[in-house]
């Protein structure tokens, strides 16, 4: 029942990126992993996090009101289905950040996810990602594990995706054949040479579940000279009729998401202390609930941040409040931490970048992100 | 499609599989008969602004239009209603009075007043009068016919047929066919891999519903399935929220185009066993005899069936309409 949503329960896409570019220095490469995760339909931070300390939460929300959520520092509680996020938050692996988005107030998905993935000011302003120009920036050519590549990693010069295929592949003899024939090409030249030089051929490989192919994407991560930046995609957040609470739509997309970053931990082994994992949407929702058991589309949502490198078991919020004075508009959670300095802290740490670098090239003009203090010190 | 766009907005809009689809079968106006009933019974009574927000931002005027959120509800209590599949005393569009939220309704400062079952299709009238409407459609089309950087011209084209017919359709298509042979420069738009897929079938002699050679009618619609699955292009598989691309950026990847070669590949096999097409021949028909294409696929070296499958049906030329 949950909008536009024909299959059941999410899809879950990953992408696997940034093998070091031979072309550049080595000293720029680091051990350092980072896992994107892209929670696409705009996620519900107060069903996910709700801020159980907030008297109002209770007189908005009834059916889609998460009961016995799991306390976390007082104020704020997880929803029960994020077990293993939960868990990691008070081993001081996992952190949160709440009434967090970046500064888009136009409620359109296509406009928010435009904006989520190029890190622009305006939708359609960019054409690149924000994560695909920190890549750049840091000197990392990308690979990922899709159909094909999200806005977000656009942005490198030698960009690559890469999915599980039923395909065979085609002779040596073949490949250099149609290299000649797209070579005067302006948009097919150059396409070819990456499928020709790739090693590995995933004819056939496992391609079932989003667990699947965290796990795979993990083991390539893991290698020394794999893949520093992974992206794992879910949709079925845009929860306007039917979303449930603790049980129902809403808590089982996150029980999947709880899952699936379990089993990618699993897989990184002793380069999980070196990772970071942080999530990101286009907007949250509406504070109340609407006339059919939702939400709908509205403004400051939360954002997940897992791994070592997160200075873990904080809440980091400067909470607006959930009355009707204190709404944005009077209906959705109010956004007092821009969504950019949180990813900007992400990338300076993961990347080993500087202000600088991202007002240049991540967030194009964003001048001195805020330090929220979310990282670990490296 | 033969109609005006203001009827296929309003069919589309009432239509049970589109209140369905956006859950407003489901809204209900918190002042209405319904609303009271159920708060009675102690139950929340409110809209969902889903199908209100689309139908500005999708099918009509766009987020450009700087409509408010005041907007947006007031086009969703005109919705409340409708889809009541299952309502004894809903009209033919399957709209009931008793979860309508009673009133006139302002929207993009235009007042409302008509009685409740007239409302959304006064509102659909002035939607598709409303000339970003018809910008909005025009660039629609001429980005999937023409280029995805359209030129200016052939979005006005479009759009003044569009204004001057007041939305008439095969007006609409007409100057689509126009502005196509006008501004498409040859091969400017790439093929997404779905119609590429079509156009390989039309070639090779396939007919509706699309058919292999030599496999039970099971078989192929299940293999038609998976290709689209693994070019990348299952309908069913769409990108929810926002849908596919119609931009040749986010086809143009290696491994995108490594599997339209894969599958060429695979295709050619079945296409030598059934000894029924002839890419040479074809390439002549397509590129014009003694082309350099044509040419260029007569000289195909061995494995000389393959290579002239892939060279047709992955050349340059063909990948573009």
């Amino acid at each position: 029942m949950e909008r536009r949503n024909f299959l059941k329960g999410t899809l879950g896409t990953l992408y696997m990126m940034a093998t070091p570019n031979m072309a550049l220095p080595d000293t720029k490469i680091t051990e350092k992993r980072l896992l994107i995760v892209l929670l696409r339909g705009g996620m519900d931070g107060l069903a996910s996090i709700p801020p159980i300390g907030d008297k109002n939460l209770s007189k908005i929300r009834k059916d889609v009101l998460v009961n016995g959520a799991a306390d976390l520092d007082g104020f704020f509680g997880i929803n029960p289905s994020l077990k293993f996020l939960g868990s990691e938050y008070h081993q001081g692996r996992a952190a949160f950040v709440h009434a967090t988005s970046f500064p888009y107030t136009g409620r359109s998905h296509f406009d928010g996810q435009n904006i989520m993935e190029t890190g622009g000011e305006q939708a359609y302003a960019l054409t690149s990602g924000w994560v695909g120009r920190a890549m750049n920036a840091a000197g990392y050519s990308s690979l990922s594990v899709s159909l094909p590549i999200p806005i977000i990693l656009r942005g490198n010069e030698l960009n690559s995706n890469y999915f599980p295929t039923n395909f065979r592949k085609v002779n040596p003899a073949v490949y250099n054949d149609v290299q000649q024939m797209w070579k005067e090409d302006p948009q097919l030249s150059g396409l070819i040479e990456p499928m020709m030089a790739r090693e590995i051929d995933l004819f056939g490989a496992g391609r079932g579940s989003t667990r699947e192919l965290v796990s795979f994407a993990a083991k390539e991560m893991h290698k020394p000279n794999g893949p520093r930046v992974g992206l794992l995609e879910f949709e079925g957040f845009d929860t306007h009729a039917l979303q449930g609470n603790e049980q129902g739509h809403h808590a089982e997309i996150l029980a999947e998401l709880d899952g699936v970053l379990e089993a990618f931990k699993r897989q990184m082994g002793d380069l999980y202390e070196n990772t970071v994992v942080v999530t990101v949407t286009e907007f949250g929702r509406t504070a109340s609930e609407n006339g059919t058991q939702g939400t709908d589309h509205g403004y400051g949502s939360a954002i997940f941040l897992a791994g070592g490198l997160v200075k873990g078991k904080q809440v980091v919020s400067d909470w607006p409040g959930l009355s009707t004075k204190n709404l944005y508009e009077g209906r959705d959670l109010l956004m007092t931490i821009d969504a950019r300095d949180v990813y900007a802290e992400v990338i300076k740490t993961v990347f080993d970048l500087n202000d600088e670098d991202i007002s240049r090239d991540v967030f194009i003009g964003y001048n001195s992100p805020r330090t929220l203090g979310i990282m670990r010190s490296t | 499609m033969t109609g005006k766009f203001e009827d296929l907005l309003y069919d589309a809009v009432w239509h049970p599989a589109m209140q369905e689809f956006l859950q407003n079968s489901q809204s209900i106006g918190p002042n209405s008969k319904s609303a009271k009933w159920r708060r009675e019974e102690g139950k929340i009574a409110a809209i969902n602004e889903n199908l209100a927000r689309e139908l500005l931002e999708l099918f009509t005027l766009t987020p450009s239009a700087g409509y408010s959120q005041e907007d947006v509800n007031n086009v969703a209590y005109i919705l409340t209603g409708y889809g009541r599949i299952d309502d004894d005393d809903a009209d033919d569009k399957y709209f009931s009075i008793k979860p309508n939220e009673p009133g006139n309704h302002k929207v993009l400062g235009k007042v409302y007043k008509q009685s409740a079952s007239k409302k959304l299709r006064a509102l659909c009238i002035d939607l598709a009068k409303d000339p970003r409407t018809a910008l909005h459609i025009a660039t629609k089309l001429s980005r999937h016919f023409i280029a995805d950087e359209p030129p200016t011209e052939a979005i006005e084209l479009i759009s003044d047929a569009y204004i001057k017919s007041d939305g008439d359709l095969i007006k609409v298509h007409q100057a689509t066919v126009e502005a196509v042979n006008k501004y498409s420069k040859e091969s400017s738009k790439f093929l997404q891999p779905e119609i590429w897929f079509f156009q390989i079938h039309r070639a090779v002699g396939g007919y509706l519903p699309l058919r292999f050679e030599g496999k039970n009618p099971e078989q192929q619609s299940n293999q038609i399935n998976s290709t689209l699955y693994e070019l990348g292009h299952l309908n069913s598989r769409t990108p929810q929220p926002n849908g596919w691309s119609d931009l040749a950026v986010d086809w143009l990847t290696p491994e995108m185009m490594d599997r339209r070669i894969r599958y060429v590949g695979q295709l050619a096999i079945q296409l030598e066993r059934g000894k029924k097409f002839d890419p040479i021949l074809y390439a002549e028909v397509l590129f014009g005899k003694g082309s350099t294409e044509a040419l260029f696929v007569a000289k195909s070296p061995s494995p000389k069936y393959k290579t002239a499958c892939i060279r047709l049906f992955c050349n340059p030329k063909f990948m573009r309409a």
